[in-house]
């Protein structure tokens, strides 16, 4: 029956298909998509307790090194803690003697990573929780070290997200240190650039970037990365420096969509 | 249509595998098996079996995918209809040789068409970021696993009947 189909009913549809699902966006279609979406995500996260279980197996020499690095790093930490916590009580009195408003909390919805784009051209990942759960569409993401995307769609029980090393991907920032003002993107190598900033800024590699007041979709404050590298004034297109995004995104297991 | 049945559980085992893959050895790690399904099925079925695999391959990679819906099945059908093209001018039957040529062209030529609507839809694109974290990542991994893949598909098609 297969044979029997004329060569040109064929090329039609290889003409017709790929450009109908490019631009045809119907809310049925749409509908079609999130469903496809959810039901590869479900059945590919079926991979994930073994996969999980192979990959203790197979970096079990690194996490000892890791596990010694962090170690040192823990004492280090400790004691930062105690004068931090210092600044943030002469902080609290400080607002109340000004009369500054604190910033807002947000509320969080938790959600686990079920699957991620197994591609170079992309960098997302697929949660478990949907519209049900109350996400929507541009809902930032964060982990416990920062920012690590925002939702691009959400299903009934799953979501994409976007991750902050995605080409697609942009916010605007801070530099922690200077308060120098730039937007920053993702890109193909998996790093984060740092573009529209001032000439004459003052940036330096290890400056932290945080996420900008006049962000719309990020709440202003949060941890975005450290700046790896610095581009010379007419370096490679705008962007003036590289960033390190702060959150591993490749090793990403649970998440906080802010609501 | 015993083909017709198959495709979709193939095309969905080879998604599995290439998540598998990326997970555990990352970007240098991970074939481009779809494409390798792709090329498998035009060289061992012919062209209809060949854009249907492109056409499921398509829609499952897409579901993961930040870009337009549709995205991959345009650039696995093209990628389809280009393995054709390559096998009736440049293709030798039973040469590995011409085999990893051939999948050589086409991640080349996906990489391209890859390339050019990102460009149409985002406007910024490195071509240097293209070419050593895309193309040359894909390549090499692609061409280290296709001979083994191909191997292992025939034998499949034989025990399958397909």
């Amino acid at each position: 029956m297969w044979r029997k189909i004329p060569k040109q009913v064929i090329y039609a549809i290889v003409i017709v298909a790929p450009f109908w699902l490019l631009f045809f966006n119907s809310p049925f279609w749409h509908g079609i998509k999130l469903e496809t979406m959810g039901v590869v995500a479900s059945s590919v996260s079926v991979a994930n307790p073994p996969l999980k279980e192979l990959q203790i197996f197979l970096s079990y020499r690194k996490t000892y090194a890791d596990y010694q690095k962090i170690q040192a790093e823990n004492f280090k930490l400790k004691a930062q803690v105690v004068r931090l916590n210092e600044t943030v009580s002469e902080n609290g009195r400080f607002q109340r003697l000004l009369g500054l408003k604190p910033m807002q909390p947000f509320t969080t919805i938790a959600a686990r990573v079920i699957a991620r784009d197994p591609a170079n051209w992309n960098s997302s990942l697929m949660i478990d929780k949907g519209s049900r759960q109350g996400i929507k569409s541009g809902m930032p993401v964060i982990t416990a070290l920062g920012v690590a995307g925002k939702v691009v769609e959400a299903a009934d029980n799953s979501s994409k997200v976007i991750l902050i090393n995605d080409p697609s991907f942009s916010v605007a920032v801070l530099n922690q240190r200077s308060r120098d003002a730039g937007l920053l993107s993702g890109s193909l190598s998996g790093n984060c650039r740092l573009s529209y900033i001032m000439q004459d800024t003052d940036i330096q590699e290890g400056d932290g970037i945080i996420t900008s007041s006049i962000s719309t979709a990020f709440p202003a404050g949060l941890l975005v990365g450290r700046v790896s590298k610095v581009y010379s004034a007419g370096g490679i297109s705008d962007a003036r420096a590289e960033v390190l995004p702060a959150v591993d995104v490749e090793k990403i297991e649970e998440v906080l969509v802010i609501k | 249509m015993r083909q017709i049945l198959i495709i979709p559980i193939l095309c969905f085992l080879f998604l599995l595998l290439e998540y598998c893959l990326f997970s555990l050895f990352g970007r240098w790690g991970d074939p481009h098996l779809m494409l390798i399904l792709v090329i498998f099925f035009n060289l061992y079925s012919g062209i209809r079996f060949s854009l249907l695999t492109a056409l499921f391959g398509g829609i499952l990679k897409d579901c993961f995918s930040t870009m337009p819906f549709g995205t991959h099945v345009f650039s696995y059908m093209v990628c389809a209809c280009l393995s054709t093209y390559i096998r009736k001018n440049c293709y030798e039957r039973g040469s590995s040789v011409s085999k990893l040529l051939m999948v050589f062209l086409l991640i080349t030529a996906h990489t391209l068409i890859m390339a050019f609507l990102y460009k149409m839809v985002f406007e910024d694109i490195r071509w240097m970021d293209v070419l050593f974290s895309v193309w040359f990542p894909e390549v090499v991994a692609s061409m280290v696993s296709a001979l083994f893949v191909f191997e292992r598909l025939r034998d499949a098609a034989r025990i399958l009947r397909f």
